[in-house]
């Protein structure tokens, strides 16, 4: 699954570490969600799309 | 206070894994020494192998735990969790036929004692949940 959250994250100069924090997970887990190597819960998807402030269609597509 | 708490918790983890660590350490240290100077030599490779393997995945882990709670950041979430699962049931396969293994293999050999061959069984299955976890971790 592709996503946009690195594009999304540099918009509003958000660390990896600061939405990590915020998502409630580890680093680790947001640098291979950006990677694409690890697809996330309905939940935690829905996390990140509302931290970014987008919508989870417009962060995450099927490749 | 939620945050202290974290860390606590993740401070008690780390002192329980230096604990394990160190009593694997002593036990395979102990078990290698008196191998060698008994001439065993199968059994002496194998123990210091496995002390070996212990440490070089058992140090990562415990750094790591101490990085997270210096940090501050949760010990596990949803990828952690579902990494250890993956390992868990690779490594159950991978261990059951280690085991069967381990049984054939020690009837042909002779410088195996029984004791050294269930000590191996089980050891190995620690490993493999060992190189699971890491094989996922690098994967997911």
């Amino acid at each position: 699954m592709k996503n946009k959250i690195r594009e999304n994250r540099a918009r509003l100069r958000m660390t990896q570490e600061e939405l990590a924090r915020r998502a409630g997970v580890r680093r680790e887990t947001i640098i291979y969600l950006e990677k694409g190597k690890y697809n996330p819960s309905l939940e935690l998807a829905m996390k990140v799309a509302r931290i970014l402030g987008v919508k989870v269609d417009e962060l995450f597509a099927l490749e | 206070m939620a945050k202290s708490f974290k860390k606590s918790i993740g401070r008690n983890r780390m002192i329980v894994m230096a604990l394990i660590v160190s009593l694997l350490t002593v036990t395979f240290g102990a078990w290698s020494i008196t191998t060698i100077i008994n001439g065993q030599v199968i059994d002496a490779i194998a123990s210091t192998a496995i002390l070996v393997l212990i440490l070089a995945l058992m140090i990562p882990m415990i750094t790591r735990t101490a990085r997270s709670v210096k940090k501050g950041e949760p010990l596990e979430d949803e990828r952690s969790r579902m990494i250890k699962l993956k390992a868990a049931a690779l490594s159950f396969y991978v261990g059951l036929y280690w085991l069967l293994g381990i049984s054939f293999a020690s009837d042909y050999m002779p410088g195996i004692t029984i004791s050294s061959a269930i000590g191996l069984g089980i050891l190995g299955m620690a490993v493999s949940w060992g190189l699971s976890w890491y094989y996922y971790n690098k994967r997911t």
